[in-house]
């Protein structure tokens, strides 16, 4: 004997285009790299964060001339399931971001950020000084 | 299928940053490998770049002062395996999520004014038997050796089976292996011998050299490539070229010769297209 129930569930919406910060943070690592002629990369490392299975996005500048240095520039910490809201932290600021809109306009904000433009100015500057001139 | 497009220059410690960047972008070329080169990294790459971000820097990892690689790929996949100086040559892997693994090996041999050609072959055995370790090491035999080696495909030191075991026909070479006094020797490809004379090619050979010896070839293969059976496949054959120019201007001065404002040795471009998982 088959029984056959109603579908309960609503239809869904599976266009939606909700991007979640390791899809943002990765092509703003893209744009550093060719804005600088890849002197300077940026790296988004994922990794658990709490036991709550929330996740915490590093961006990291790496100076490959400077022996592969890392500067991390801010963290973002998610919760369980929801990109949104996810914590901001850089430096020893800490604030909430609660849509995709306002994380855009944050990153926006620290890229162009004085501190920001002097860490990248100094690490290209000192990418070029450290460069040799090797003889093979 | 994925090509990869590979340049090997020994730039005679000259700073031809234009010229190899020149190459570079008429060629496509997505792996540069450079020997005796005397050149800013960052000058390099910021002219490799000029019109693009498509190049990086040599992982920071790699100190070998042999050869310089330069790739259009981040460090995350050319993983430095072996960097050996003494045994003049530096080793690492192209490792793509979705194609195949390749070995690469960038030697220079030490040169043929200074030794005797069986010195060299010694070093050319030495050499062979780490890359035999070290594929055994990776469990890889995608295997390619690029570099100057100062011998001609023909020299003992590139055919002898207790050295590179390199030979001219790929059909040969696809066996695998041969067995001599009970002992199994792996083949090696090497394409190069078809481009030494001048029948079918731009120029007879990489490297010019004449004096009042006797025996002179006046033109050698020094620069080649070998490659292991397995790859003979995705070895594009009409890819093999030593270049007479960098797309803009000629490396030749009158009379056809390697013009030495440049280097005495001609550029060597290949190509691979690599399988997919």
């Amino acid at each position: 004997m088959t029984t056959t129930t109603e579908n309960l569930w609503p239809d869904f919406a599976l266009d939606t285009e909700i991007r979640g910060p390791k899809t943002i943070l990765t092509e703003q690592a893209s744009f550093l790299a060719n804005g600088t002629k890849n002197l300077l990369t940026a790296d988004v490392i994922v990794s658990p964060y709490g036991n709550d299975g929330g996740l915490s996005y590093r961006f990291e500048i790496v100076a490959s001339n400077l022996n592969g240095y890392k500067y991390t520039l801010f963290r973002i910490f998610q919760g369980e399931i929801f990109y949104y809201p996810c914590n901001f932290s850089i430096s020893n600021k800490s604030f909430l971001i609660n849509s995709e809109e306002e994380l855009l306009q944050t990153l926006k904000g620290v890229f162009s950020d004085a501190e920001t433009i002097k860490i990248i100015t100094s690490l290209i500057a000192q990418s070029k000084e450290n460069a040799t001139s090797t003889l093979g | 299928m994925q090509s990869l497009n590979f340049l090997f220059w020994n730039t005679n410690r000259k700073p031809l940053i234009k010229e190899i960047a020149n190459i570079a972008k008429h060629n496509n070329i997505d792996v540069i490998l450079l020997a005796e080169h005397n050149l800013n990294d960052v000058d390099l790459l910021l002219e490799l770049n000029s019109e693009s971000a498509d190049y990086h820097l040599p992982n920071p990892i790699f100190q070998s002062n042999r050869i310089k690689v330069f790739t259009k790929f981040s460090n995350n996949f050319i993983i430095p395996v072996a960097d050996e100086s003494e045994n003049r040559f530096t080793c690492f892997k192209i490792k793509f999520p979705i194609i195949e693994e390749l070995l690469v090996f960038g030697v220079h041999l030490p040169d043929n004014r200074n030794n005797q050609n069986v010195s060299i072959g010694s070093h050319a055995g030495r050499i062979a038997r780490r890359i035999k370790e070290l594929e055994k090491e990776q469990n890889l035999t995608n295997t390619i050796v690029v570099g100057d080696f100062n011998m001609n495909p023909s020299d003992v030191g590139m055919v002898d089976a207790e050295s590179f075991h390199a030979i001219m026909d790929s059909e040969i070479a696809k066996k695998e292996s041969r067995m001599v006094s009970s002992k199994e020797y792996d083949y090696f490809y090497n394409p190069m011998w078809s481009l030494h004379g001048d029948i079918g090619n731009n120029v007879a050979g990489s490297y010019f050299y004449k004096n009042a010896e006797l025996v002179n070839y006046h033109w050698n293969v020094f620069d080649q490539v070998l490659l292991r059976p397995s790859l003979i496949d995705n070895f594009e054959k009409d890819s093999l070229k030593l270049l007479d120019s960098d797309g803009k201007k000629s490396l030749l001065k009158k009379g056809g010769l390697p013009n030495e404002k440049y280097s005495d040795h001609l550029p060597l471009i290949f190509t691979l297209n690599l399988d997919l998982k």
